[in-house]
Protein backbone atom coordinates (compact mmCIF):
# COMPACT_ATOMS: atom_id res chain seq x y z
CA UNK A 1 0.00 0.00 0.00
CA UNK A 2 1.21 3.45 -0.91
CA UNK A 3 2.44 5.49 2.05
CA UNK A 4 -0.18 7.88 3.30
CA UNK A 5 -3.03 6.27 1.42
CA UNK A 6 -5.75 5.21 3.72
CA UNK A 7 -7.64 1.98 3.50
CA UNK A 8 -10.84 3.97 3.13
CA UNK A 9 -9.65 5.49 -0.09
CA UNK A 10 -8.85 2.11 -1.55
CA UNK A 11 -12.21 0.76 -0.52
CA UNK A 12 -13.99 3.73 -2.05
CA UNK A 13 -12.33 3.01 -5.38
CA UNK A 14 -13.87 -0.43 -5.60
CA UNK A 15 -16.92 -1.00 -7.76
CA UNK A 16 -20.18 -1.85 -5.90
CA UNK A 17 -19.57 -5.51 -6.76
CA UNK A 18 -15.99 -5.22 -5.58
CA UNK A 19 -17.12 -3.75 -2.29
CA UNK A 20 -19.41 -6.70 -1.76
CA UNK A 21 -16.70 -9.15 -2.72
CA UNK A 22 -14.00 -7.59 -0.55
CA UNK A 23 -12.98 -9.71 2.42
CA UNK A 24 -15.27 -9.22 5.35
CA UNK A 25 -12.54 -7.94 7.64
CA UNK A 26 -11.53 -5.35 5.06
CA UNK A 27 -15.10 -4.21 4.57
CA UNK A 28 -15.60 -3.91 8.27
CA UNK A 29 -12.64 -1.70 9.03
CA UNK A 30 -13.48 1.69 10.33
CA UNK A 31 -11.44 4.84 10.37
CA UNK A 32 -11.72 5.30 14.09
CA UNK A 33 -11.77 1.85 15.65
CA UNK A 34 -12.72 2.02 19.29
CA UNK A 35 -11.47 -0.38 21.94
CA UNK A 36 -14.81 -2.16 21.71
CA UNK A 37 -14.49 -2.57 17.95
CA UNK A 38 -11.04 -4.07 18.29
CA UNK A 39 -12.26 -6.41 21.04
CA UNK A 40 -15.22 -7.48 18.96
CA UNK A 41 -12.97 -8.17 16.01
CA UNK A 42 -10.68 -10.29 18.16
CA UNK A 43 -13.61 -12.16 19.68
CA UNK A 44 -14.97 -13.01 16.26
CA UNK A 45 -11.73 -14.69 15.19
CA UNK A 46 -12.84 -18.21 16.15
CA UNK A 47 -16.08 -17.75 14.21
CA UNK A 48 -14.28 -16.45 11.17
CA UNK A 49 -11.77 -19.27 11.35
CA UNK A 50 -14.26 -22.10 11.86
CA UNK A 51 -17.44 -20.67 10.45
CA UNK A 52 -20.67 -19.99 12.28
CA UNK A 53 -22.12 -23.32 11.24
CA UNK A 54 -19.99 -25.42 13.50
CA UNK A 55 -20.15 -28.97 14.69
CA UNK A 56 -21.41 -28.24 18.14
CA UNK A 57 -25.05 -27.99 19.07
CA UNK A 58 -25.75 -25.08 21.35
CA UNK A 59 -29.31 -25.16 22.59
CA UNK A 60 -31.23 -27.32 25.05
CA UNK A 61 -32.61 -30.50 23.48
CA UNK A 62 -35.24 -30.87 26.17
CA UNK A 63 -36.28 -28.65 29.06
CA UNK A 64 -37.09 -30.76 32.10
CA UNK A 65 -35.26 -28.90 34.85
CA UNK A 66 -36.72 -26.04 36.80
CA UNK A 67 -34.91 -22.78 37.44
CA UNK A 68 -32.15 -23.10 40.01
CA UNK A 69 -34.08 -21.12 42.56
CA UNK A 70 -36.81 -23.77 42.47
CA UNK A 71 -34.43 -26.35 43.87
CA UNK A 72 -35.36 -27.06 47.48
CA UNK B 1 -10.61 14.67 -6.99
CA UNK B 2 -12.25 16.57 -4.15
CA UNK B 3 -13.04 14.48 -1.12
CA UNK B 4 -16.70 14.59 -0.11
CA UNK B 5 -17.83 16.88 2.70
CA UNK B 6 -17.16 15.12 6.02
CA UNK B 7 -20.39 13.87 7.55
CA UNK B 8 -21.37 13.87 11.16
CA UNK B 9 -20.78 10.38 12.54
CA UNK B 10 -23.72 8.09 13.03
CA UNK B 11 -24.14 5.34 15.57
CA UNK B 12 -23.76 1.83 14.25
CA UNK B 13 -24.61 -1.30 16.21
CA UNK B 14 -22.17 -4.16 15.86
CA UNK B 15 -23.78 -6.64 13.50
CA UNK B 16 -23.84 -9.26 16.27
CA UNK B 17 -25.93 -6.99 18.50
CA UNK B 18 -29.45 -7.35 17.24
CA UNK B 19 -32.40 -5.45 18.74
CA UNK B 20 -35.69 -7.33 19.16
CA UNK B 21 -38.87 -5.50 20.04
CA UNK B 22 -41.39 -6.77 22.55
CA UNK B 23 -44.80 -5.44 23.51
CA UNK B 24 -43.56 -3.52 26.53
CA UNK B 25 -39.78 -3.48 26.25
CA UNK B 26 -37.09 -4.63 23.87
CA UNK B 27 -33.78 -6.45 24.13
CA UNK B 28 -30.47 -6.25 22.36
CA UNK B 29 -29.32 -9.81 21.72
CA UNK B 30 -25.55 -10.01 21.62
CA UNK B 31 -25.10 -13.24 19.67
CA UNK B 32 -21.32 -12.98 19.89
CA UNK B 33 -21.02 -12.56 23.66
CA UNK B 34 -24.10 -14.71 24.26
CA UNK B 35 -25.98 -12.26 26.40
CA UNK B 36 -28.89 -9.89 26.16
CA UNK B 37 -29.70 -6.50 27.62
CA UNK B 38 -33.07 -4.87 28.10
CA UNK B 39 -33.70 -1.58 26.35
CA UNK B 40 -36.80 0.61 26.26
CA UNK B 41 -38.95 0.47 23.15
CA UNK B 42 -38.03 4.10 22.51
CA UNK B 43 -34.42 3.12 22.02
CA UNK B 44 -35.47 0.24 19.77
CA UNK B 45 -37.28 2.79 17.62
CA UNK B 46 -34.19 4.98 17.42
CA UNK B 47 -31.98 2.03 16.50
CA UNK B 48 -34.26 0.73 13.79
CA UNK B 49 -36.46 3.58 12.59
CA UNK B 50 -33.67 6.17 12.69
CA UNK B 51 -30.71 3.99 11.76
CA UNK B 52 -28.08 5.89 9.78
CA UNK B 53 -29.10 9.29 11.15
CA UNK B 54 -26.89 11.58 13.18
CA UNK B 55 -27.74 12.41 16.77
CA UNK B 56 -28.76 15.91 15.72
CA UNK B 57 -31.10 14.48 13.11
CA UNK B 58 -32.63 12.07 15.61
CA UNK B 59 -33.08 14.79 18.22
CA UNK B 60 -34.70 17.00 15.61
CA UNK B 61 -37.02 14.14 14.57
CA UNK B 62 -38.31 14.10 18.16
CA UNK B 63 -38.56 17.91 18.09
CA UNK B 64 -35.85 18.17 20.78
CA UNK B 65 -38.24 16.87 23.41
CA UNK B 66 -35.93 14.04 24.45
CA UNK B 67 -32.45 15.40 23.72
CA UNK B 68 -31.02 14.39 27.07
CA UNK B 69 -32.55 10.90 27.00
CA UNK B 70 -31.25 10.29 23.50
CA UNK B 71 -27.73 11.20 24.57
CA UNK B 72 -28.08 8.90 27.57
CA UNK B 73 -29.21 6.11 25.26
CA UNK B 74 -26.08 6.39 23.16
CA UNK B 75 -23.89 6.53 26.26
CA UNK B 76 -25.57 3.33 27.41
CA UNK B 77 -24.93 1.62 24.06
CA UNK B 78 -21.27 2.65 24.06
CA UNK B 79 -20.78 1.61 27.69
CA UNK B 80 -22.12 -1.86 26.93
CA UNK B 81 -20.00 -2.07 23.76
CA UNK B 82 -23.01 -2.59 21.51
CA UNK B 83 -21.80 -0.24 18.79
CA UNK B 84 -19.60 2.61 17.68
CA UNK B 85 -19.63 5.93 15.87
CA UNK B 86 -18.78 5.83 12.20
CA UNK B 87 -18.95 7.87 9.03
CA UNK B 88 -19.67 5.03 6.69
CA UNK B 89 -22.51 2.85 7.99
CA UNK B 90 -23.00 1.31 4.56
CA UNK B 91 -19.84 -0.67 5.20
CA UNK B 92 -21.44 -2.52 8.07
CA UNK B 93 -24.26 -4.62 6.66
CA UNK B 94 -26.48 -6.69 8.93
CA UNK B 95 -25.76 -10.36 9.48
CA UNK B 96 -27.36 -12.76 7.05
CA UNK B 97 -29.78 -14.71 9.25
CA UNK B 98 -30.43 -17.46 6.74
CA UNK B 99 -30.32 -20.77 8.61
CA UNK B 100 -29.09 -23.93 6.95
CA UNK B 101 -27.81 -27.24 8.26
CA UNK B 102 -26.35 -30.16 6.35
CA UNK B 103 -27.83 -32.69 8.77
CA UNK B 104 -31.29 -34.14 8.07
CA UNK B 105 -31.69 -34.35 11.82
CA UNK B 106 -29.63 -32.16 14.10
CA UNK B 107 -30.83 -33.41 17.49
CA UNK B 108 -32.63 -36.32 19.05
CA UNK B 109 -34.15 -37.47 22.31
CA UNK B 110 -34.03 -41.07 23.44
CA UNK B 111 -36.22 -41.79 26.45
CA UNK B 112 -35.54 -44.77 28.66
CA UNK B 113 -37.33 -46.12 31.70
CA UNK B 114 -37.16 -49.33 33.68
CA UNK B 115 -39.49 -51.06 31.19
CA UNK B 116 -37.78 -49.93 27.96
CA UNK B 117 -36.73 -52.60 25.48
CA UNK B 118 -34.85 -50.48 22.98
CA UNK B 119 -32.56 -51.88 20.34
CA UNK B 120 -29.93 -49.22 21.02
CA UNK B 121 -27.62 -50.28 18.20
CA UNK B 122 -30.43 -49.98 15.64
CA UNK B 123 -31.72 -46.63 16.89
CA UNK B 124 -28.31 -45.04 17.27
CA UNK B 125 -27.14 -46.47 13.93
CA UNK B 126 -30.14 -44.92 12.19
CA UNK B 127 -29.56 -41.61 13.93
CA UNK B 128 -26.04 -41.73 12.62
CA UNK B 129 -27.40 -42.31 9.12
CA UNK B 130 -29.43 -39.12 9.49
CA UNK B 131 -26.22 -37.29 10.47
CA UNK B 132 -27.65 -36.42 13.86
CA UNK B 133 -25.05 -34.48 15.83
CA UNK B 134 -26.61 -34.06 19.26
CA UNK B 135 -28.40 -36.62 21.41
CA UNK B 136 -30.08 -36.39 24.76
CA UNK B 137 -30.65 -39.64 26.62
CA UNK B 138 -33.26 -39.24 29.35
CA UNK B 139 -33.51 -42.04 31.89
CA UNK B 140 -36.51 -41.55 34.12
CA UNK B 141 -35.33 -44.32 36.39
CA UNK B 142 -31.92 -44.66 38.01
CA UNK B 143 -29.81 -46.78 35.68
CA UNK B 144 -26.81 -48.68 36.95
CA UNK B 145 -23.44 -47.76 35.55
CA UNK B 146 -23.48 -50.97 33.49
CA UNK B 147 -26.86 -50.09 31.97
CA UNK B 148 -25.64 -46.62 31.12
CA UNK B 149 -22.55 -48.08 29.45
CA UNK B 150 -24.71 -50.48 27.41
CA UNK B 151 -26.89 -47.59 26.19
CA UNK B 152 -23.88 -45.53 25.17
CA UNK B 153 -21.77 -48.30 23.67
CA UNK B 154 -23.20 -47.99 20.11
CA UNK B 155 -22.38 -44.27 20.06
CA UNK B 156 -18.66 -45.01 20.20
CA UNK B 157 -18.25 -45.11 16.46
CA UNK B 158 -20.78 -42.64 15.11
CA UNK B 159 -20.75 -39.04 14.02
CA UNK B 160 -22.54 -37.73 17.09
CA UNK B 161 -20.80 -34.64 18.44
CA UNK B 162 -22.44 -34.41 21.81
CA UNK B 163 -24.47 -36.51 24.23
CA UNK B 164 -26.39 -35.01 27.12
CA UNK B 165 -27.42 -37.41 29.85
CA UNK B 166 -30.37 -36.87 32.15
CA UNK B 167 -30.51 -39.85 34.47
CA UNK B 168 -32.20 -40.79 37.71
CA UNK B 169 -30.07 -41.26 40.79
CA UNK B 170 -28.49 -44.67 41.36
CA UNK B 171 -25.96 -45.31 44.14
CA UNK B 172 -23.39 -46.33 41.50
CA UNK B 173 -23.63 -42.94 39.80
CA UNK B 174 -21.10 -41.16 41.96
CA UNK B 175 -19.33 -38.10 40.68
CA UNK B 176 -16.12 -40.09 40.25
CA UNK B 177 -17.91 -42.83 38.29
CA UNK B 178 -19.61 -40.32 36.00
CA UNK B 179 -16.37 -38.43 35.46
CA UNK B 180 -14.71 -41.70 34.47
CA UNK B 181 -17.61 -42.48 32.12
CA UNK B 182 -17.17 -39.08 30.47
CA UNK B 183 -13.51 -39.89 29.86
CA UNK B 184 -14.47 -43.26 28.31
CA UNK B 185 -17.18 -41.55 26.25
CA UNK B 186 -15.72 -38.24 25.10
CA UNK B 187 -18.95 -37.32 23.34
CA UNK B 188 -20.67 -36.79 26.68
CA UNK B 189 -21.02 -33.06 27.17
CA UNK B 190 -23.27 -32.89 30.23
CA UNK B 191 -24.72 -35.17 32.89
CA UNK B 192 -27.67 -34.25 35.08
CA UNK B 193 -28.65 -36.68 37.80
CA UNK B 194 -32.21 -36.11 38.95
CA UNK B 195 -33.90 -37.46 42.09
CA UNK B 196 -30.55 -37.13 43.86
CA UNK B 197 -30.50 -37.10 47.68
CA UNK B 198 -28.77 -33.75 47.67
CA UNK B 199 -27.95 -30.98 45.31
CA UNK B 200 -24.43 -30.78 43.90
CA UNK B 201 -22.91 -28.78 41.10
CA UNK B 202 -19.17 -29.27 40.88
CA UNK B 203 -17.07 -27.25 38.46
CA UNK B 204 -16.90 -28.64 34.89
CA UNK B 205 -14.27 -31.26 34.14
CA UNK B 206 -11.06 -30.33 32.36
CA UNK B 207 -12.69 -31.47 29.12
CA UNK B 208 -15.59 -29.08 29.76
CA UNK B 209 -18.14 -31.73 30.76
CA UNK B 210 -20.68 -30.42 33.26
CA UNK B 211 -22.12 -32.54 36.05
CA UNK B 212 -25.09 -31.68 38.18
CA UNK B 213 -27.07 -33.51 40.85
CA UNK B 214 -30.60 -32.20 41.34
CA UNK B 215 -33.11 -33.20 43.96
CA UNK B 216 -36.14 -32.66 41.74
CA UNK B 217 -37.75 -35.78 40.34
CA UNK B 218 -37.96 -36.02 36.57
CA UNK B 219 -40.11 -39.08 36.24
CA UNK B 220 -41.71 -38.73 32.83
CA UNK B 221 -41.69 -36.69 29.60
CA UNK B 222 -44.40 -34.60 31.29
CA UNK B 223 -41.62 -32.72 33.06
CA UNK B 224 -40.41 -31.27 29.77
CA UNK B 225 -41.39 -28.02 28.09
CA UNK B 226 -40.36 -25.67 30.86
CA UNK B 227 -39.69 -22.11 29.83
CA UNK B 228 -37.50 -19.91 31.98
CA UNK B 229 -34.44 -17.71 31.45
CA UNK B 230 -32.14 -20.60 32.35
CA UNK B 231 -33.10 -22.16 29.03
CA UNK B 232 -32.61 -19.02 26.95
CA UNK B 233 -29.93 -19.40 24.31
CA UNK B 234 -28.25 -16.35 22.82
CA UNK B 235 -26.14 -17.48 19.92
CA UNK B 236 -26.19 -16.93 16.20
CA UNK B 237 -27.24 -20.46 15.25
CA UNK B 238 -30.36 -20.40 17.42
CA UNK B 239 -31.18 -16.78 16.66
CA UNK B 240 -30.99 -17.47 12.92
CA UNK B 241 -32.92 -20.73 13.21
CA UNK B 242 -35.64 -18.96 15.21
CA UNK B 243 -36.33 -16.55 12.35
CA UNK B 244 -38.11 -19.23 10.33
CA UNK B 245 -38.17 -22.45 12.32
CA UNK B 246 -39.42 -23.88 15.55
CA UNK B 247 -36.55 -23.74 17.98
CA UNK B 248 -37.48 -26.96 19.73
CA UNK B 249 -38.79 -29.28 17.03
CA UNK B 250 -36.91 -28.23 13.91
CA UNK B 251 -34.80 -31.17 12.71
CA UNK B 252 -35.54 -33.12 15.89
CA UNK B 253 -36.57 -36.76 16.17
CA UNK B 254 -37.46 -38.61 19.35
CA UNK B 255 -37.95 -42.15 20.50
CA UNK B 256 -40.02 -42.44 23.62
CA UNK B 257 -39.57 -45.02 26.37
CA UNK B 258 -41.91 -47.46 24.56
CA UNK B 259 -40.03 -47.10 21.28
CA UNK B 260 -42.56 -44.83 19.56
CA UNK B 261 -40.99 -42.46 17.06
CA UNK B 262 -42.28 -38.93 17.54
CA UNK B 263 -41.40 -35.29 17.04
CA UNK B 264 -41.18 -35.05 20.81
CA UNK B 265 -41.78 -37.74 23.44
CA UNK B 266 -44.45 -35.56 25.07
CA UNK B 267 -46.57 -35.56 21.94
CA UNK B 268 -49.26 -38.11 21.31
CA UNK B 269 -48.67 -38.78 17.63
CA UNK B 270 -46.39 -41.67 16.76
CA UNK B 271 -44.88 -42.27 13.35
CA UNK B 272 -44.23 -45.92 14.07
CA UNK B 273 -42.35 -48.01 16.59
CA UNK B 274 -38.57 -48.05 16.29
CA UNK B 275 -38.62 -51.86 16.42
CA UNK B 276 -40.54 -52.10 13.13
CA UNK B 277 -40.09 -48.68 11.52
CA UNK B 278 -36.80 -47.05 10.68
CA UNK B 279 -36.18 -43.46 11.72
CA UNK B 280 -35.65 -42.69 8.01
CA UNK B 281 -39.13 -44.00 7.19
CA UNK B 282 -40.70 -41.99 10.02
CA UNK B 283 -38.89 -38.86 8.86
CA UNK B 284 -40.16 -39.44 5.30
CA UNK B 285 -43.78 -39.28 6.49
CA UNK B 286 -45.37 -36.19 5.01
CA UNK B 287 -46.51 -34.91 8.40
CA UNK B 288 -43.29 -35.42 10.29
CA UNK B 289 -41.85 -31.99 9.49
CA UNK B 290 -45.17 -30.16 9.69
CA UNK B 291 -44.30 -28.49 12.99
CA UNK B 292 -40.77 -27.51 12.08
CA UNK B 293 -41.80 -24.21 10.50
CA UNK B 294 -43.90 -22.87 13.38
CA UNK B 295 -41.63 -20.08 14.43
CA UNK B 296 -42.27 -17.74 17.33
CA UNK B 297 -43.55 -15.01 15.03
CA UNK B 298 -46.56 -17.23 14.32
CA UNK B 299 -47.36 -18.12 17.93
CA UNK B 300 -49.89 -16.08 19.87
CA UNK B 301 -48.34 -13.99 22.65
CA UNK B 302 -44.82 -15.24 21.79
CA UNK B 303 -44.93 -13.09 18.66
CA UNK B 304 -45.05 -10.03 20.93
CA UNK B 305 -42.31 -11.25 23.25
CA UNK B 306 -38.85 -9.73 23.24
CA UNK B 307 -37.34 -13.17 24.02
CA UNK B 308 -38.83 -14.85 20.95
CA UNK B 309 -35.53 -15.48 19.16
CA UNK B 310 -33.60 -16.71 22.20
CA UNK B 311 -36.27 -18.88 23.80
CA UNK B 312 -36.66 -22.52 22.86
CA UNK B 313 -40.30 -23.22 22.16
CA UNK B 314 -42.59 -26.05 23.24
CA UNK B 315 -45.42 -27.37 21.07
CA UNK B 316 -46.35 -30.25 23.34
CA UNK B 317 -47.85 -28.33 26.26
CA UNK B 318 -50.01 -25.47 25.03
CA UNK B 319 -52.27 -23.00 26.75
CA UNK B 320 -54.99 -24.00 24.34
CA UNK B 321 -54.55 -27.62 23.37
CA UNK B 322 -56.83 -27.15 20.34
CA UNK B 323 -54.75 -24.32 18.92
CA UNK B 324 -51.40 -25.35 17.55
CA UNK B 325 -50.34 -21.70 17.54
CA UNK B 326 -51.02 -20.96 21.20
CA UNK B 327 -48.41 -20.04 23.78
CA UNK B 328 -46.48 -22.76 25.66
CA UNK B 329 -48.49 -23.48 28.80
CA UNK B 330 -45.39 -23.71 30.98
CA UNK B 331 -44.24 -20.21 30.10
CA UNK B 332 -45.21 -17.79 32.84
CA UNK B 333 -43.86 -14.68 31.19
CA UNK B 334 -46.29 -12.00 30.11
CA UNK B 335 -44.72 -9.75 27.46
CA UNK B 336 -47.54 -7.24 27.84
CA UNK B 337 -46.60 -6.50 31.45
CA UNK B 338 -42.97 -7.66 31.18
CA UNK B 339 -43.41 -9.79 34.29
CA UNK B 340 -42.85 -13.41 35.21
CA UNK B 341 -45.66 -14.83 37.29
CA UNK B 342 -44.49 -16.22 40.58
CA UNK B 343 -44.83 -19.96 41.22
CA UNK B 344 -47.94 -19.31 43.29
CA UNK B 345 -49.59 -17.47 40.43
CA UNK B 346 -48.50 -19.97 37.83
CA UNK B 347 -51.49 -21.54 36.11
CA UNK B 348 -52.02 -25.30 36.07
CA UNK B 349 -50.22 -26.81 33.11
CA UNK B 350 -52.64 -27.82 30.38
CA UNK B 351 -52.20 -31.36 29.15
CA UNK B 352 -50.32 -32.46 32.23
CA UNK B 353 -51.92 -34.25 35.12
CA UNK B 354 -50.90 -33.43 38.65
CA UNK B 355 -48.05 -35.59 39.86
CA UNK B 356 -47.07 -36.73 36.37
CA UNK B 357 -43.75 -34.97 36.71
CA UNK B 358 -42.54 -37.22 39.40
Amino acid sequence: MEDGRRDDDLFARLSPEGKEAAPVVYRHMTRRPTRAAVLRMAESLPYRAAGYVCGSFRKPISKCCGPDDEQP
Amino acid sequence: MNSPEPREPVFQLFACCIPVQGARRSVICDVQRQSFQFIPNGLYEILTGHAGRTVAEIQAAYEHEYDEEIEEYFDFLLRHEFGFWCDDPERFPPLDLTWQAPERITNAILDVDAGSEHDYAKILGELDGLRCKALEVRCFHGPSLGELRAILEPTQRGRLRSIDLLVGFHPELTLEALAALAVEQPRISSVIVHSAPERLRPPPSRAGVTFEYRTEVIGSPGCCGRVHPGYFVVNLETFAEAQRHNTCLNRKISVDARGEIKNCPSMARSFGNARETSLHAALAHRDFAALWEINKDRIEVCKDCEFRYICTDCRAYLQDGRDLYSKPSKCTYDPYTAEWLSSAERPAFAGQTKGECG
